[in-house]
């Protein structure tokens, strides 16, 4: 299948701190869930925001659909989903919030009603949907965020720690989630059950660098490879 | 502490059911009315008629005095320098200082005036919640801009003051007290800094956020209102009473 994410030679820096990311090249070929893993600080963060548009790259190339990266433009092709919901949410109300990407992209009154419905009854927030986001507890932001994005319908969908402070019936929903969505998925985390549970494949990068890149269960399981990028076994590859 | 915006919004009142833009129009109007009387005689009046609409409001009563009660502390001594500065004949004498009639009345008006003003304000905006009232404005016809800067203001004064919140008791865990001496200030300067600063990053997140969901700087706002037969009786009414102030006002 063609390519939906292809990164050739990509380079960051931030301003007080150079070499954030070197040499990033992949490909995601469409419909296919990639985990993102490495230790805090790997640069997993910085690699999602140039992605969608957030930063630019300092050299290097990112195509998403054959298209270049639209910087501080809107890509309605990939949806973002932050580690900080708190930075993600911004109506008063959840149904505000899932409403505002869809109104945004013009469509009709109908269509817009027919997708919150769909976001909300799949993330399981149908009740939640007149409350304020700033009440809700952090898992259920979390899952409000996920379907502020999905509402948009995107080709790619990239979850930054999309498991980070659910317990396990909201974590197991975003895992039932991800694997039903027949879409293109980047997910870093740093829960690896959780990403072998969702992901075909795995890229491994340490300090700014592709240190290993293949099948997801066939990564996973070398010890030598992950614990030197900070990294642990997951207990059910273990033998 | 959790500042609690909402609070009595949710209550069932006849004010509560208003469809808010209405409620906006009538009520201000009311309030602009209100600030144009100038007689001692109509001070009765619109001092009933704020509490009538307080009552109607079913806001608990001691909430809406506890607010009332701060202004009222600014007000003491503005009345007391009116009274006592004013020319025009001296009422009476307090030991030497002479309190004058017309300052005494000019006070008097300026107080139950405020007041007035201020109770009708409180329930025009305790009593719909305040994203209901941004989109209302925004429905009247207010400026996009200005709707935009409330509507932020609105969402992100939570995140704020929950940071705040959080950063306090950081502090208080790790046997912090405030007092008057170096430490206390330069934590506190440090507090406030790390404040604007976080709020400027996240700002810029958000915006990041916005912008990744197709946000171009034009605030869409669907809001809908549906008015009924009642939303129109209650403005006839509020209007009436306009009516008759306005009126008693330029015939006095
Ligand atoms: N706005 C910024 N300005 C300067 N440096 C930054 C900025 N954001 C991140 N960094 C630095 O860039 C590096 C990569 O950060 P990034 O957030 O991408 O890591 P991450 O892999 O997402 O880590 P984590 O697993 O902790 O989320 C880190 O060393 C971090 O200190
Ligand atoms: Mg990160």
């Amino acid at each position: 299948m063609k390519n939906v994410i292809s990164l050739t030679s990509v380079d960051f820096s931030y301003q007080d701190k150079p070499d954030v990311l070197k040499n990033i090249s992949f490909d995601v070929s469409g419909g296919k869930s990639v985990g993102i893993i490495g230790p805090n600080g790997a640069g997993k963060t910085t690699l999602f925001l140039l992605l969608c548009g957030i930063l630019k790259p300092t050299a290097g190339r990112i195509r998403i659909m054959g298209e270049d990266v639209l910087y501080k433009g809107f890509n309605p092709a990939v949806g973002y989903i932050f580690q900080n919901p708190d930075d993600q949410l911004f109506s008063p109300t959840v149904r505000d919030d899932v409403a505002f990407g869809p109104i945004n992209m013009a469509l009709s009154q109908q269509e817009i009603d027919a997708r919150i419905e769909k976001a909300l009854n799949i993330s399981g927030c149908k009740e939640l949907a007149q409350r304020p986001s700033h009440h809700l507890s952090g898992g259920e932001k979390r899952m409000v965020a996920i379907a502020s994005v999905l509402a948009m319908e995107p080709k790619i969908v990239i979850y930054d720690e999309p498991t980070a402070s659910l317990d396990m019936r909201a974590r197991r929903k975003v895992i039932n989630l991800i694997k039903s969505e027949r879409k293109t998925n980047l997910v870093a985390s740093h829960d690896m059950e959780f990403i072998l549970e969702t992901c075909q494949r795995v890229i491994i990068i340490n300090s700014g660098k592709i240190v290993a890149r293949g099948e997801a269960a066939l990564i996973m399981r070398d010890k030598e490879l992950m614990e030197n990028s900070g990294l642990e076994v997951p207990y059910s590859l273990r033998g | 502490m959790h500042i609690e915006l909402d609070r009595y919004a949710r209550l069932k009142s006849p004010i509560h059911s208003w469809d808010p833009r209405f409620k906006i129009i009538s009520l201000s109007a009311l309030i602009f009315a209100f600030s144009f009387t100038k007689q001692l005689t109509l001070l009765p009046f619109i001092f009933v008629i704020s509490i009538i609409v307080l009552l109607l409001s079913r806001l608990p009563l001691l909430y809406i005095f506890k607010r009332l009660k701060y202004i009222a502390l600014f007000m003491v001594p503005m009345v007391i320098l009116l009274s006592t500065t004013s020319g025009g004949k001296v009422l009476f004498s307090l030991k030497f200082i002479p309190v004058y009639a017309q300052g005494l009345t000019m006070s008097l008006l300026v107080v139950v005036r405020t007041f007035a003003i201020l109770i009708v304000f409180f329930v025009m905006l305790e009593t719909t919640p305040f994203n209901r009232t941004i989109k209302a404005l925004h429905a009247i016809k207010m400026p996009d801009k200005l709707v935009s800067i409330l509507f932020f203001t609105y969402r992100y004064i939570y995140v704020y003051l929950e940071e705040l919140r959080k950063m306090r008791i950081a502090l208080k865990l790790r046997g912090y007290k405030n007092a008057m001496n170096y430490h206390s200030l330069k934590t506190n300067g440090g507090i406030v800094a790390s404040l604007l600063l976080r709020s400027f990053e996240q700002a810029e997140r958000i915006c990041s956020a916005m912008t990744l969901r197709g946000y171009t700087g034009k605030f869409i706002i669907r809001a809908q209102f549906r008015a009924c037969w009642q939303d129109y009786v209650k403005e006839f009414a509020v209007a009436l009473v306009i009516i008759i102030l306005l009126k008693t006002t330029c015939s006095l």
